[in-house]
């Protein structure tokens, strides 16, 4: 049920990603970076509205009249940022519903993933309530509207001793003293929401709130050219005597408005706790069985903190040794954060496939995916396409992740494959045993779409590992010219079969791997 | 408000010459000292801020080499930028269109409003009764009241007839846990525009009959908000 609602819609944002991933290129894509950029719009929108602040009139007889001032009189820097306020906030609507759409089609809000997810529910109120709350400074038609609508929902809960729509009632009704209240609100609300986004990323590990610096710039570039080009204007001014008719409401904010005057406030507080509480319990609708959490095996841990630091999601921590070995720290796995990804197996020194023994041991290990079933599947791999061995053919083992393209349709007698958790979860030296070993031609890597992993840094730690720049390493005898790395989503399959194509034709050029090629020999049959 | 107030020079001006005055006064009167880094401090942050510099630069280098295959950057061509360009102007023309369109049609044409807003206790279900000397005596000193009330009042019943019609008969149940607070009122109609009639009445107490009853002839233009309120010390019933 769960999959036919987000099947068609990650179809479509994928689309719409790998779309933008042309004129962008994967690390500005917006769609990519919706949630930094939804960061990147408030601090636009929190320093215009410092500017904005300093010319507003706090009075009701004044605020009117001293926007109407910033936006003609002193158009070319009052005006712009007023348009920027406006935008950018609208802008941060779009982004959140974007990164709202990826998370849920993506099912990364469910299991250990629920805080952010939860903790994301109230920055949607309070968004809603800073945006609006700003429309009531305006002072005009459709802050009348906006402000009455308000309060007349508000109204409906019956805690107000007098109706508080009563404020605007009649002409006069109105007074200083309740419009510094609305003042005070549009200030409060969204610093209660840079708090609430500080929540929301509280708990994931190397969290980035900023865009990359050339999207934040053309991002901005776009919001000064547009707010230049297309002013925000106010309406006539507010008149509490009359009823605006027409009115040109902003709707990335006020889209629930006609749905309140046709249905009233009683469903619109039935749409907004409803749809809370709905959005509250969907984590745990249907709850996500999560594979069972990584495990430390103290008697392979030397505490070297590789696996607390590439954790994404904060669930490896260390702590003082207990087991009276010498070394200092211990790793510790904190279950209900871990997801199981397996980048803290591919961080452990330990992970190496050349140690003798009969189980391949690891410091910390999947229960259900354990280093050794990875090591046995990649011998099979490595078994299959040599024993079909074609000298015209290069036979190539390609490593992939449960959440990128499909590996099963480019599989033939001189591919095969093996999935993991996660690319990240593959230790270097998995790379170094398979293309040592003289029976495979070539590794191709590939996992997600390009910066867009679907555990955060499994693609990042990965790329960072083989160019050598984080432990554990790739070692240098690895022939790098074997090695090739194609990033792929789910709708990539295509892409990833050219680049699968591109690479064999590469292989078929060089020498065979090792002098002493085994398939020519025999031996590996 | 007067032109010189939103006069340019009315911000800039002091700005100019206040500002950096203000800003010296901050510096040496207790920034300097927030913002005061030890020179060892200073030194290592620049060390460290090379040795990031030169990490992000063999980053670069070694991540572009063989064994990543092709690379994905940033799109930074001359036809990338055009093309970011061009979604640029795609999303702020969507960003800047339902920002203010399309338009929404809040009232029909020849359409005005009343608005009912009152906000009044009923009267109470039992009288007030006079305490004797007996009882005040027995009572705590603090609580000695000459009246006994009973706190549970009324709801408020109001109807409004426009043009010989009734089209609100509402009772209000008193606010409070104990039925002792105001009933409230707070219902808009939206009625045709022209000359019309309104009758309205409010009952505080029982079940039958009105206390406070107005009729007025009014004269709605098209958009005006014709507002009815309830005052007891301003006779009754306000429409205005």
């Amino acid at each position: 049920m769960l999959t036919t609602i987000q099947a068609p819609l990650r179809s479509l944002l994928e689309w719409l990603e790998l779309l933008f991933d042309k004129p962008f290129g994967p690390p500005w894509n917006p769609v990519r970076q919706s949630g930094t950029l939804a960061f990147f719009f408030f601090w636009v929108v929190a320093v215009s509205g410092v500017y904005v602040f300093i010319l507003f009139d706090t009075s009701v007889s004044g605020a009117y009249s001293s926007v109407e001032h910033m936006t003609h009189e002193q158009w070319f820097l009052g005006g712009v940022m007023r348009s920027l306020h406006r935008y950018a906030s609208d802008a941060m609507v779009l982004t959140m519903l974007l990164h709202v759409a990826r998370e849920f089609s993506h099912d990364r809000y469910r299991g250990t993933r629920w805080f952010s997810w939860i903790t994301g529910i109230p920055v949607v109120w309070l968004l809603l309530a800073s945006g609006i709350s700003g429309y009531w400074l305006v002072w005009d038609e459709l802050a009348q509207y906006v402000a009455i609508g308000s309060m007349e929902w508000l109204d409906w809960l019956g805690i107000f001793g007098e109706p508080v729509a009563d404020n605007f009632l009649t002409r006069g009704s109105l007074d200083d003293r309740f419009f510094s209240l609305l003042v005070f609100i549009h200030i409060f609300a969204p610093l209660f929401l840079l708090f609430m986004m500080w929540v929301h990323i509280l708990r994931i590990n190397r969290s980035r709130t900023n865009p990359p610096r050339g999207l934040a710039l053309g991002a901005l570039a776009m919001m000064v050219a547009l707010s230049f080009a297309y002013p925000a204007i106010s309406h006539g001014p507010a008149d509490l005597g009359t009823v605006p008719a027409v009115l040109s409401l902003d709707w990335y904010y006020m889209a629930f408005y006609p749905i309140f005057d046709h249905w009233g406030p009683g469903a619109m507080w039935a749409l907004a706790f409803g749809g809370s509480l709905l959005l509250c319990a969907m984590p745990w609708l249907p709850p996500r069985k999560e594979a069972a959490a990584a495990e430390v095996f103290l008697e392979h841990c030397n505490g070297c903190t590789r696996c607390f630091g590439d954790c994404p999601y904060g669930a490896v921590s260390m702590q003082p040794r207990t087991d009276g070995r010498p070394f200092e720290k211990e790793a510790i796995v904190n279950p209900s954060l871990c997801t199981a990804c397996g980048i803290c197996v591919g961080a452990c020194p330990m992970s190496t496939p050349f140690k003798q023994g009969q189980a391949l041991k690891t410091g910390i290990d999947l229960p259900n995916t354990s280093l050794d079933s990875i090591s046995g599947r990649l011998s099979e791999a490595m078994a299959k396409v040599a024993a079909k061995y074609s000298p015209a053919r290069p036979s190539i083992v390609v490593v992939g992740c449960d959440h990128g393209a499909k590996l099963r349709n480019i599989e033939d007698d001189a591919t095969a494959s093996i999935k993991l958790p996660c690319i990240g979860m593959l230790p270097p030296s998995f790379i170094d045993l398979a293309l040592s070993d003289g029976r495979v031609d070539g590794v191709l890597l590939t996992g997600c779409a390009d910066c867009d992993c679907h555990h955060r840094f499994g693609i990042e730690w990965t790329e960072d590992r083989l160019a050598g720049l984080r432990d554990p390493y790739l070692r240098k005898r690895v022939p790098r010219e074997r090695l090739h790395a194609a990033w792929a989503g789910p709708g990539e399959g295509d892409a990833l079969t050219h680049e699968l194509a591109e690479f064999r034709e590469r292989l078929i050029g060089l020498a065979a791997p090792v002098d002493d090629d085994p398939r020519q020999s025999g031996e590996a049959a | 408000m007067s032109d010189q107030l939103f006069s340019i020079n009315y911000y800039i001006f002091p700005l100019v010459v206040f500002g950096p005055l203000f800003l010296w006064v901050l510096f040496n009167f207790g920034l300097r000292e927030i913002v005061k880094i030890p020179g060892q401090m200073r030194r290592q942050r620049q060390l460290d801020s090379e040795a990031a510099k030169r990490f992000e630069t063999e980053r670069d280098r070694k991540r572009s080499r063989g064994p990543l295959g092709r690379q994905r950057g940033a799109n930074t061509g001359r036809l990338g930028l055009f093309a970011q360009t061009v979604t640029y102007i795609w999303f702020a023309a969507v960003i800047g269109y339902f920002a203010s369109s399309p338009a929404y049609k809040f009232m029909p044409p020849d359409t005005a409003m009343i608005k009912l807003s009152l906000s009044h206790p009923g009267k109470r279900k039992e009288e007030c009764r006079q305490r004797s000397a007996k009882e005040l005596a027995e009572l705590p000193p603090n609580m000695r009241t000459l009246v006994d009330c009973s706190r549970e009042r009324w709801p408020v019943h109001v109807e409004l007839d426009f043009d010989g019609s009734t089209i609100m008969a509402e009772s209000a149940t008193p606010k409070g846990l104990a039925d002792d607070g105001p009933s409230v009122f707070y219902r808009t109609f939206r009625v045709p525009s022209g000359a019309h009639r309104v009758v309205v009445r409010l009952r505080e107490q029982g079940e039958s009959g009105f206390g406070f009853e107005k009729s007025q002839q009014i004269d709605l233009p098209p958009g005006r908000v014709l507002a009815i309120d309830f005052r007891t010390d301003k006779g009754g019933f306000i429409v205005k």
